[in-house]
């Protein structure tokens, strides 16, 4: 099973991922860069307007989750096509997440770039760096663990 | 449609209230207040299929959690701090304690427990019962953070 059919099977069956409207961006080596294309149905405050911290926060913990079940999943002799509950059952669970806000989110597209610090058999460490237009000016961060499915 | 009733807690007076969340995003998890005290603020949303984020457990993702408790705390401070003022979300952590079981409503009371003229701190528990959490969160909020009106956030009531 190639990186590629392992992020698309684990984001095809995340409901929360479609119904936010998430994509997958680009798969680098050593990061995933995913993609919320803007709807209005992410707004936390209309009169400013700003997309929702809980949609930042979900959106960077879906792609975190994605990225450590790309680089999980990776060692397993799995097929895309026959073995979707049993990569359903791999994947990772969080243990924890913090999130900063660090700019309010326009309404425009977010895109973020998920990184494990630290891959293991019980627990991963995730980076993510969430922003709009320019990658320098970060939105939001977080760091995340979670826990490789037993 | 599940019955959203927010359960009583020792030791916290809360009046019931019942309406839906005025943020699109609210609206997009189904979330609603239930509960309003001096300091506190509880919400709940209906078990939903399109916010599972595991489609093999049907567990709602944990990020639905995470959205639920922010909007929570920032109603908790715009309330505890009279509603005058404009909040945002400067941080927050969450640890899961364990999943949301499928079907049940989740339930959010939101602690608004020490605000200076900046800054608010709140605590923060999810859970289908309050003994057993889903999930315990503590953050921190900026007071005066834009020039939004919170009167419109729908919190504050007509007077107050």
């Amino acid at each position: 099973m190639t990186e590629a059919e392992i992020v698309d099977t684990v984001l095809a069956h995340m409901p929360y991922g479609a119904s936010m409207g998430m994509r997958i961006h680009a798969l680098e080596a050593g990061a995933l860069v995913c993609h919320l294309p803007f709807d209005g149905s992410l707004i936390g405050n209309e009169q400013l307007p700003a997309i929702h911290g809980g949609a930042l926060s979900s959106f960077m913990e879906m792609a975190a989750t994605l990225e450590v079940a790309r680089r999980q999943l990776a060692h397993l002799d799995l097929d895309a096509a026959t073995d979707v509950a049993d990569i359903n059952a791999a994947v990772p669970v969080p243990l924890n997440v913090t999130v900063q806000y660090l700019r309010s989110a326009s309404n425009a597209d977010c895109y973020v770039r998920a990184e494990v610090l630290k891959l293991g058999r019980r627990s991963n460490t995730v980076m993510c760096r969430l922003w709009q237009g320019d990658e320098r000016k970060a939105v939001a961060s977080m760091t995340g663990v979670f826990v490789s499915a037993a | 449609m599940t019955q959203l009733v927010f359960p009583e807690i020792d030791g916290i007076p809360l009046e019931p209230v019942h309406f839906g969340s005025h943020t699109p995003m609210g609206q997009k998890i189904g979330m609603h207040y239930l509960a309003i005290g001096a300091q506190h603020i509880g919400t709940g949303l209906a078990y939903d299929a399109r916010l599972i984020g595991n489609g093999q457990s049907g567990v709602l993702h944990g990020g639905v959690i995470t959205a639920l408790i922010d909007e929570t705390a920032g109603g908790a401070i715009v309330n505890a701090t009279g509603g005058k003022q404009a909040v945002a979300t400067v941080d927050l952590r969450v640890d899961y304690m364990r999943p949301a079981t499928p079907d049940l409503p989740v339930y959010c009371l939101a602690h608004c427990y020490r605000t200076t003229r900046r800054i608010a701190f709140f605590r923060a528990e999810a859970f289908h019962a309050p003994d057993k959490p889903i999930a315990v969160s503590t953050g921190t909020f900026m007071i005066g953070a834009n020039k939004t009106d919170p009167k419109l956030l729908g919190l504050v009531q007509e007077g107050a």
